[in-house]
């Protein structure tokens, strides 16, 4: 974990007009619509995976394909921490955003009258900080695999093939087929529903191993994959 | 510090899905001495990049060894004390020049405290102080770039500079002021390893020079031996003037300095030397002449004759200190 | 500052293995697979917060109270159903709001890899014959439904209606009707030549044909368990209720 990297992502983020008005949309227009339709609840935010896809595209893969990987690589920093650092900016990252996406929504639901619980609050901000993690891991895996923005091609397509499995399973009555590509989606945006977590008794370990299981998998891939990279020119 | 030793290194590309193998290093063994200006010449596609990849850690060599200070090259020690200056230049371009130095002096692992000073200081150092700290890279010229490149591979004072075509693309004021903190550098002590087609630059700065061609180290050349060797000087005099002397004078003179006349063609001539004390008595002989010698040089430098030199039994040379 | 008195000099290889992070990820995706398998055999119960009762009595109770009888057709691999029973019966202010709504509130539940709620065993209920009857319900509904796609004639389906009306469906009128219907569409059907109608179209007809003559015969013997040819190829599941 590298704090200059961290914060350097941060900068880098935040200051790209593109991915800042993309992020204001997709923040946006949620929240707006809980100003017109309070009843729904929290529920309208929906999840992550468009602000994480905005923030995350290309961690990895863009500054490969650049060429500023190799001048960083030149220094002692760890590939592994360099890895980890992207990982964890985009998921504070993320977790910022959404918490205020939160905070501004809870604040327009109480206006009109329909104020979510603070056991609600939590729940949704704790859900969406495990999205957000979730989803930047995948994310990074993506992204070490391919240069450029194509990572994101590569996460749609395994959605893609992963929603096709799942529905040949169906047709097919493969159960196994259709439980393995439903494990397989469910890795692709991981998270917890901590309401029925919280709901279920006995506590139910299998969602939290799943989750813990897909992050740290992603994670030590994807420094695997940076860690054999030869970053030179010359070999391209 | 026990400075860079190489041994029997190899690295083979595959090049595209075909699997065509490209072998861009066979068997390179050398050493550079702590503290040596080491310079790298060759033709294009040569290996020098995958050279120096390899001597960075880049790229992992199927055969052979490389240590730097006894220590692998990817290793963080050897990363602190490193400076890298890579041929294509991409830097981060939404950041500032300030931003960006204080990022990799940070990344280097320097102390905060010292870090605005340090910055303003190598920004000084390469030139671009003042307004330029504050640009945006995207908005450098290609000038600023390099400059900017070869500030950020002078922080920390690294024990081993990396600079691959450090002067490409820079104005001549530019490639003078290069040259003048290399030399610094070298006098410093620190190890500078220099892979450059300005083959002047390379031997101004450079201890010694590899040439290398298709993949393997042809020669290794003494810079400061260079004045042991024999050569073509070319002599020009003061044109208008009535020419004192004759073929046959200048090749009398020629011989009393032990060297030899080629030939003579209007207001040049060309000798053969044997060595720079050789030249040092001709152009004596000739000024005692009287003949009015306006400008003397070498027609080609050792150097070039590497390149255009096609038989590698054919080029001189000299064993060096520390090779095995 | 000299290099050499760099504070914390690090040591390692910059492409040092994460050998934690791996080991951890190992763990827990083994973890992960046997839970996983350990969940399929034993499937975590959810919190069914709806109070079903069993199915006697339902209607009695509907005329009473003047209200619906909700029956919850549901099965295993349904995954609407299991999406309602997550979001809908697990929810505690949407449960009781289903109980207060309704007079009576059963569910039935097809056990069994593949059974499709189509296939209705009234035997296996075990329920009293007034309450098997409506459960027939839905052969019925679904006789009726390819009854009035089958018929070409609209006299044919007047009659039908006729029957309706006269509710004497109970009497095995209707499944009779049916057949003979079934009977002339064939023929039909094999006087007209074959390429005037596309051959898919006729083999979707037929299918939809085989299925009214099994349930046709089906209805005739209501005591029999509805055989393998109804379109699935394994036995028809015991539906058991709740």
């Amino acid at each position: 974990m590298n704090v200059t990297l961290i914060t350097t992502l941060w900068r880098q983020r935040f200051t790209s007009a593109v991915r800042m008005a993309l992020m204001a949309m997709l923040c946006g227009f949620p929240v707006l619509a809980l100003a017109f339709v309070p009843g729904a609840g929290l529920s309208l935010l929906g999840n992550a995976q468009g602000l994480m896809l905005t923030l995350g595209a290309g961690m990895i893969g863009q500054d490969v394909s650049s060429g500023v990987l190799q001048l960083l690589c030149a220094r002692p920093v760890k590939r592994s921490d360099y890895v980890l650092s992207r990982w964890l900016g985009v998921a504070l990252a993320g977790t910022a955003i959404s918490l205020l996406q939160l905070a501004i929504g809870a604040a327009l639901l109480t206006a009109r009258g329909a104020a979510p619980s603070a056991q609600q609050i939590v729940l949704f901000g704790a859900g969406r900080l495990l999205e957000c993690g979730g989803i930047a891991a995948v994310l990074a895996l993506c992204s070490s695999l391919i240069g450029g923005f194509g990572d994101l091609a590569l996460y749609l397509l395994a959605s893609l093939g992963a929603g096709i499995l799942q529905m040949a399973g169906q047709v097919k009555h493969w159960l196994w087929l259709d439980r393995f590509a439903a494990e397989l989606l469910g890795s692709l945006t991981p998270g917890i529903d901590l309401q029925r977590l919280v709901a279920a008794s006995p506590m139910p370990w299998f969602p939290i191993v799943s989750y813990a299981s897909t992050v740290t998998l992603c994670l030590a891939l994807a420094i695997v994959m940076v860690n054999r990279k030869e970053l030179s020119y010359a070999s391209g | 510090m026990t400075g860079i030793r190489v041994e029997g290194l190899s690295k083979t590309y595959r090049r595209g899905l075909a699997g065509e193998r490209v072998r861009a290093l066979v068997d390179v063994t050398l050493t550079i001495a702590p503290g040596e200006a080491f310079g790298i010449i060759g033709p294009n596609g040569a290996g020098k990049t995958t050279f120096l990849g390899c001597l960075l850690g880049f790229l992992r060599p199927d055969a052979g060894r490389i240590t730097i200070d006894g220590r692998a090259p990817d290793d963080l020690a050897v990363r602190a004390a490193t400076g890298y200056l890579p041929e294509r230049l991409v830097l981060d371009r939404w950041m500032t020049g300030d931003e960006f130095l204080a990022y990799h002096h940070a990344l280097a692992r320097l102390p905060a405290a010292s870090r605005r000073a340090e910055v303003e200081a190598a920004l000084e150092r390469v030139g671009l102080a003042g307004e330029a700290g504050g640009r945006a890279i995207r908005r450098y010229s290609r000038g600023m770039l390099q400059r900017l490149g070869l500030a950020q591979a002078m922080l920390g004072r690294p024990r081993y500079l990396f600079l691959d075509e450090p002067a490409s693309g820079v104005d001549p004021a530019g490639v003078v002021l290069f040259r003048r903190l290399l030399s610094e550098l070298a006098h410093r002590g620190v190890t500078v390893i220099l892979n450059s087609h300005q083959l002047d630059q390379v031997e101004r700065v450079c201890d010694r020079v590899a040439f290398v061609k298709a993949g393997r180290v042809e020669a290794i050349e003494t810079v400061a031996a260079g004045a042991a060797h024999a050569r073509v000087l070319r002599v020009r005099v003061v044109v208008g003037a009535s020419l004192p002397v004759t073929y046959e004078r200048l090749t009398a003179l020629a011989g009393e300095a032990g060297a030899a006349l080629l030939d003579l063609n209007g207001a040049e001539a060309r000798f053969t030397v044997a060595d720079d004390a050789g030249a040092a008595r001709l152009l004596e002989a000739l000024i005692r002449a009287g003949v009015p010698v306006a400008e003397a040089t070498p027609e080609e430098s050792r150097l070039e004759r590497l390149f255009l030199d096609s038989s590698p039994a054919g080029s001189p040379t000299e064993p060096t200190p520390g090779t095995t | 500052m000299p290099p050499d008195e760099a504070p914390a000099t690090p040591t390692g290889s910059t492409r040092a293995r994460p050998i934690g992070l791996l080991i951890a990820a190992l763990v827990l995706l083994v973890a992960r697979i046997l839970l996983g398998l350990y969940e399929e055999r034993h499937p975590p119960r959810l919190p069914d917060l709806v109070g079903w009762q069993p199915i006697e009595g339902a209607e009695a109770r509907a005329f009473a109270q003047h209200r619906a009888v909700l029956y919850d057709f549901t099965a295993e691999w349904c995954a609407p159903c299991q999406m309602m029973q997550r979001e809908v019966f697990a929810d505690l202010p949407s449960a009781r709001e289903i109980e207060r709504e309704h007079a009576h509130v059963s569910s039935l539940r097809a056990v069994g890899a593949k059974a499709h709620p189509r296939a209705l065993d009234a035997q296996a209920l075990e329920v009293p014959d007034r309450d098997r009857h409506r459960l027939e319900l839905g052969v019925e509904a679904r006789a009726r439904q390819i009854a009035r796609a089958l018929a070409v004639d609209f006299r044919e389906e007047r009659r039908l209606a006729a029957l309706e009306e006269t509710d004497a469906w109970t009497g095995g009128a209707l499944e009779r009707a049916i057949a003979d219907l079934e009977a002339q569409r064939l023929q039909r059907l094999t006087e007209l030549p074959q390429r005037v109608r596309g051959r898919k179209a006729l083999q979707k007809e037929r299918g939809v044909e085989r299925h009214a003559i099994d349930l046709a015969q089906a209805a005739d013997q209501p005591r029999e368990r509805l055989s393998r040819e109804f379109a699935f190829p394994q036995a028809a599941p015991p539906w058991r209720r709740v």
